[in-house]
């Protein structure tokens, strides 16, 4: 994205020329990757906060088994029987309970299974698209890079939230769209993200193959008779892990607020299932008298997304220690 | 009837027996759960002792002149009276359009508006003749007095495609000569005949009872045909943009007549000023101020209750205050005198499927009757402030009109303690459906409900409630028109439960509520509002057989007793006779609609 | 929106920035020889945005046209209508006509008579809709523009002066979360502290106090203060991110080697010199930005109510009202493609190494 440019326009084709490596220990660039991150303490603490963010949402039965009440469990004794108005944080329920009575302290942890699942799932499939496609497109150049970039001009020149609202908004009824495939609810978010998503990385990917196909050691590979697809995985895509770990690590965080972004808005919701932008949205209507309902899970938000933006920031100042 | 939105207006009048029962039910509310039941005691009988006796009728203007504003979230859903169907729509068309009749003030008998006394109904009942009041005129820029031709004209414009009113074919289909086939422009219709200026006769094919209540219904306000026909003969009618008003409002307009961005600005305002052409010995309504705003886009129901509490608006339009509003509104001594609640007319209720398994089975349908916790489902609407618990389908307001014989408040043939459902009983229902130890083992039912609260809410509610008795619900979430017009509306399609439904009459007579929810006649494939799909010959039959009906007393003890089959067959399981609160701002005097869910009458309300 | 500060800045392909000084002069001079050849460029552009935004409204007819989320005709007939009323409503909407057809009747509609069509809620021409939400857009999106701009450069410039300072530190952890935090949260948050009527700080006005500039500026002005901040908070940070990491890395060009050699002042060469290269990009990435916020800030005028042109298509989308989609859709698409267009030509104009 726009702040790894510097990273990636400036630096030569983003690979490690052993030589240049000190000449007592041979190290590879990724014990050197490694050895840089490792200083780094605040993207540490980052990747230490995901992995106990994953731990919790793959073990939510059970933390929630112990401390709380199932997350689609209601109870209607907590909610005001004459208003119908909602009960804050209690000794009972710990970030208080929601319109229906539901415990919101459950819902945030099940919550954050959406959200990693969807934003994770999504970015893959995204950059494997883009990455394919760039490639294609910057090493075969031609009428497949004209068509690959004129679908690409397309789908930017789309506001994205409209494009993603009509994504869902047609495959959200009954069999869903793809002949089925794209069923309503998760998969229609992944695929909405997705369809969006694959440009971004297939450009920057295309202008770092443009640059890598003229270099020496493409045409050494040429001159042995190696055909394209070989050329392709075996000397570029190794240059492009770099670019491809930076753009990695700047999406997700991204892909976690669009899926929050779309279900605030409604789409990809199916009821009960807890989901942060969900019940920011339904928070909405109460939130100046029922704070905790909105605030908890957008706390929930920030958070993942600022660790995931410090891992990425650490990660990246890691490849490409000049800007440190 | 009404468009049964999240943001329905809904306020019958509420009788001494809806006062009595709301404060008994919110007794038995705060008796159960919530340590607060102090606090809830006082502010449930502060909720009963606030009136849901709307404000006394003005009789005259605390003073002429001042603009009164109204707040809503949303628009009209037509600005042409000719299609308007949706309460808030009404509260434009009740100050600037006169129909033949109209309710009495605070009351839901009609009186005559437009006409100069009631209708005279023949002996068979098929022919209705109804004379018109002299004087009334048209605003500008047509000026001229209204004749009988402008009414039928009126009505006949309704049945065309460019016009497409919602209710015409329903109510006034019965007429002779009336289309089949939607004409793409209005025709004349041969059984509305006007014998002189002042005079209009109905012919009907047969004996309509609820042919007299139509008549105050703003499809037959009057509309100059030489003025609207170039309008009208569009593929859709512009005649809404370029509209003429009787009563003492209208929607300011150019000097060519045009509204648009004038008067009306869609989604944004509405603009009443007085119509110049109007004689106020012609007519009931007072029109005290001289301008009325209808500003829109409120979608914070908070900050519009604040602003009409701090003066700065006078009157919510189409969205409740929300519950925490209401709840501080009542512990105030002097705000709660400006809240008054009106019961809405109709009921809310869960449509189960019954022409798809597993609900074709009657017995499954009553376990579904027993188990459902009514009580959890109110609180998803805000509690017992917002109205008794339904326990069939004629509600309160309507009183000796079918209420009553419907057995009243104590007609509950599937009781539970405190409303919260009784899964024994369902249990029990569900062996004797043949499931053996009272749980569903069949596969996962589909439901489709609103992506928003409070339809959200309610629908996770039903799951939970099947899944008591081990049905697995599959809830498909959409916009509510989606929801409608995709799935709920077309049988096809529809999913085996609807939760966000309910009925509201379109005027106070039993057949407005059960006949187009519940007979089988009324099925279709797309459109449907027999969201059951029930077709009970017994019960279609009697319906038809008190459609035609006209002796009032007899009628109302036949609709009584369809309520009550209909009930027993838990096609539908109703579970809130909803009351709507209007909120007055202390510089105004309150008058309210009460046969339009209490929505603000401006052309009685006055600045003080 | 926070997704857009991300990813909707890589609309352009990443251009190396000109080097400062010499080579803007060398531009116009070669820009001026190559008159011609500019123009070709300039309208061959203009020619691709026109077919953009061609298939952008064929595909968003495809998509909201073909998979209707809800039936229009349904909706225009009210509760009771009978099926053959709701199927002549159909016929008149013109809506049992083959796709392509129906397409065709709206482009030409469209290129002949720049005629946006209906709305199927009220009957009242899209455009003129647009039109009269288009100020509340461009008061919010301009707005928001100044304040990140402001807020970000002097900080962005800040921050890479005193690199790896407390200051330096305190900035970007802050920027970080500013991104971090969705925009319709942070609009809550801050509708919770600060709303005059609703709010735990009496200060501004709330949701729904937009009032147009014409009938009450200074009521305008208060409404929009805290949605230009909320907006703008996630695209200061990231340009302040951007303008410090562009500008370190021009601090360590040759060219600023060279200068600090001949003996120019510090604050010379960073404004003179490092600024002007580092800007550029930011300042066209900006341009972008801008373009697309013009489509209509979807999540901000929700949280705020403010009736802009983003709300609008929101609103048509979930009402199933397929002419304001296709319009409010294609004129987002015309803003994302003229800012395109601009910075390309800026671009090429300013900088002769770009192929044109």
């Amino acid at each position: 994205m726009a702040s790894a440019a510097p990273a990636l326009g400036m630096q030569p084709a983003g690979g490690w020329v052993p030589d240049e490596a000190p000449e007592i220990v041979s190290r590879t660039p990724w014990q050197l990757f490694w050895e840089r991150f490792r200083e780094d303490r605040v993207a540490l603490v980052a990747l230490g906060f995901i992995v106990f963010e994953i731990l919790v949402a793959l073990f939510a039965p059970l933390v929630v088994g112990a401390f709380a009440h199932p997350p689609n469990a209601q109870y209607p004794s907590a909610l005001d029987p004459v208003f119908g108005t909602p009960t804050g944080p209690s000794r009972t329920f710990l970030f208080g309970v929601d319109s229906v009575g539901e415990d919101v302290f459950s819902r945030v942890l099940y919550g954050a299974r959406v959200s990693l699942e969807v934003a994770l799932i999504a970015t893959a499939f995204s950059v494997v698209i883009g990455v394919a496609l760039g490639m294609i497109a910057g090493y075969y150049r031609g009428v497949t890079d004209t068509a690959i970039s004129r679908v690409i001009d397309v789908t930017l020149a789309f506001p994205i939230l409209l494009l993603a609202l009509g994504i869902a908004s047609a495959c959200s009824l009954g069999g869903g769209c793809a002949g089925g495939l794209v069923k309503p609810g998760q998969t229609t978010v992944i695929v909405a993200i997705v369809v969006i998503n694959w440009t971004y990385i297939s450009r920057v990917i295309r202008g770092q193959v443009l640059s890598l196909r003229e270099k020496e050691f493409v045409e050494a590979a040429r001159a042995t008779g190696a055909g394209g697809p070989s050329i392709l995985f075996r000397e570029i895509l190794p240059n492009l892990v770099a670019p491809i770990v930076v753009y990695t690590t700047l999406v997700i965080p991204q892909n976690i607020l669009l899926e929050a972004a779309l279900s605030y808005l409604g789409v990809g919701i199916t009821p009960p299932q807890a989901s942060w932008g969900a019940m920011i949205s339904e928070a909405t209507p109460i939130f100046n008298t029922a704070w905790w309902y909105f605030t908890f899970p957008g706390a929930a938000l920030v958070l993942t997304v600022l660790a995931f933006n410090l891992l990425g920031d650490g990660v990246r100042d890691a490849l490409d220690p000049r800007l440190d | 009837m009404l468009r049964i939105l999240g943001a329905a207006r809904a306020r019958p009048a509420a009788g001494a027996a809806g006062v009595a029962a709301l404060l008994s039910l919110a007794v038995l509310a705060a008796g159960c759960g919530s340590s607060s039941s102090g606090e809830t005691q006082s502010a449930a009988s502060a909720a009963s002792g606030v009136a849901t006796t709307p404000p006394p009728t003005p009789t005259s203007c605390a003073s002429k002149g001042g603009t009164l504003k109204i707040l809503s979230a949303g628009d009209v859903d037509h600005i042409d009276p000719g299609q308007a169907y949706y309460a808030f729509s009404y509260e434009i068309t009740r100050p600037t359009q006169r129909a033949l009749l109209v309710a009495k003030p605070n009351s839901i008998d009609l009186q005559p508006d437009l006409a100069a006394s009631m209708p005279q109904v023949s002996k068979d009942g098929k022919t209705v003749t109804v004379t018109l009041r002299p004087g009334v005129r048209f605003s500008p820029p047509v000026n001229r007095e209204v004749t009988s031709a402008d009414v039928k004209y009126a009505i006949e414009r309704g049945f065309s495609t460019s016009v497409a009113n919602g209710y015409a074919a329903a109510y006034f289909g019965v007429l002779e000569g009336a289309p089949t086939t939607p004409p793409s422009f209005p025709e004349p219709i041969s059984g509305i005949e006007t014998p002189d200026t002042h005079t209009i006769v109905f012919h009907l094919s047969r004996p309509e009872a609820v042919f007299d209540a139509a008549l105050s219904l703003p499809l037959t306000a009057p509309v100059p045909e030489e003025y609207a026909k170039p309008f009208d003969d569009q593929a859709v009618s512009s005649y809404g943009l370029h509209q003429v008003a009787t009563g003492p409002y209208m929607i300011k307009n150019n000097a060519a007549g045009s509204i648009n961005g004038i008067g009306y600005q869609p989604g944004r305002r509405i603009e009443l000023v007085r119509n110049p052409n109007w004689d106020s010995s012609t007519d009931y309504r007072l029109g005290c101020a001289d301008q009325v705003l209808f500003q829109e886009g409120y979608q914070d129901p908070t900050v519009l209750t604040r602003t009409i509490l701090s003066g700065a608006a006078d009157a919510n339009g189409d969205v409740p205050p929300p519950a925490a509003e209401l709840k501080s509104i009542l512990a105030n001594s002097t705000q709660s005198k400006q809240l008054y609640f009106t019961p809405a007319g109709g009921s809310r209720y869960i449509a189960l499927n019954t022409s798809k398994p597993p609900f074709d089975n009657l017995n499954v349908r009553k376990a579904v009757a027993y188990v459902l916790d009514r009580n959890a489902l109110r609180l998803t609407r805000g509690g017992a402030v917002d109205g008794a618990i339904a326990t069939h389908f004629i509600d309160p307001s309507f009183g000796a009109r079918g209420f009553d014989q419907a057995g009243g408040k104590s007609y509950d043939p599937f009781p539970s303690q405190d409303f919260s459902g009784d899964v024994a009983k369902a249990k029990d229902e569900m062996k004797k459906a043949g499931y053996e130890n009272g749980m569903y083992t069949g596969p996962e039912i589909s439901m489709v409900a609103d992506n928003v609260a409070p339809g959200s809410d309610t629908a996770k509610v039903v799951a939970a409630d099947l899944a008591k008795i081990g049905i697995k619900s599959k809830i498909v979430s959409v916009t509510h028109s989606t929801m409608y017009t995709k799935y709920c509306n077309v049988p096809k399609n529809e999913p085996n439960v609807c939760p966000n439904v309910g009925w509201l009459p379109d005027f106070h007579e039993p057949q407005a509520i059960l006949d187009v929810p519940f007979n089988g006649k009324n099925i279709v494939p797309s459109n449907n509002s027999n969201w059951p799909l029930l077709n009970d010959p017994r019960v279609n039959a009697a319906m038809d057989k008190a459609e035609q009906t006209l002796d009032p007393s007899a009628r109302y003890g036949q609709w009584g007793a369809i309520d009550k089959s209909v009930t027993e067959t838990a096609a539908a399981v109703p579970w809130l006779w909803e009351n709507f609160p209007t909120l007055f701002s202390s510089r105004v005097v309150p008058a309210l609609m009460v046969d339009n869910q209490g929505s603000p009458d401006v052309s009685l309300m006055s600045v003080k | 929106m926070t997704v857009q500060a991300a990813n909707g800045t890589t609309n352009a392909p990443r251009r190396p920035p000109p080097p400062g000084g010499g080579p803007w002069a060398l531009g116009s001079v070669v820009a001026g020889a190559l008159g011609s050849s500019m123009t070709r460029y300039v309208l061959r552009r203009v020619l691709w945005g026109i077919v953009l935004l061609f298939v952008v409204s064929a595909l968003t007819f495809l998509i909201f046209y073909a998979f209707p989320s809800a039936d229009p005709a349904a909706l225009r007939a009210g509760r009771q209508a009978t099926p053959q009323l709701i199927e002549q409503i159909r016929h008149a909407l013109g809506l049992d006509k083959p796709l392509y057809e129906q397409f065709w009747i709206y482009i030409k509609g469209l290129v002949l008579h720049f005629d946006l069509g209906y709305s199927y809620e009220n009957n009242v021409s899209v455009s003129s809709q647009i039109l009269s939400r288009l100020p509340a857009t461009i008061a919010l999106t301009l707005g928001a523009f100044v304040v990140w701009m402001l807020v970000s450069l002097p900080i962005g410039i800040i921050s890479a002066i005193k690199r790896g300072s407390a200051v330096d530190r305190a900035t970007m952890g802050g920027a970080l979360v500013a991104i971090s935090a969705p925009v319709y949260w942070l609009g809550l948050i801050v509708l919770l502290l600060f709303s005059r009527d609703i709010g735990w700080i009496h200060l501004l006005p709330g949701s729904g106090s937009y009032v147009p500039l014409t009938s009450d500026p200074t009521q305008w002005f208060l409404s929009l203060l805290m949605p230009w901040f909320v907006l703008a908070a996630a695209f200061a940070a990231f340009y302040a991110r951007m303008v410090r990491g562009n500008l370190i890395e021009v601090l360590g060009e040759d060219y600023i080697r060279t200068a600090r050699a001949k003996g120019l002042g510090e604050r010379r060469v960073i404004l003179r010199h490092g600024l002007r290269a580092a800007l550029t990009p930011i300042v066209t990435m900006a341009g972008l930005d801008l373009g697309i916020l013009l489509g209509g800030a979807v999540l901000t005028e929700t949280v705020f109510n403010i009736p802009g042109v983003g709300r609008y298509a929101y609103d048509s989308i979930i009402n199933s009202d397929l002419p304001a989609i296709q319009g409010t859709v294609l004129f987002g698409a015309f803003f994302i493609i003229v800012a395109n267009i601009f910075v390309d030509v800026v671009y090429a104009f300013l900088d002769p190494r770009v192929r044109y």
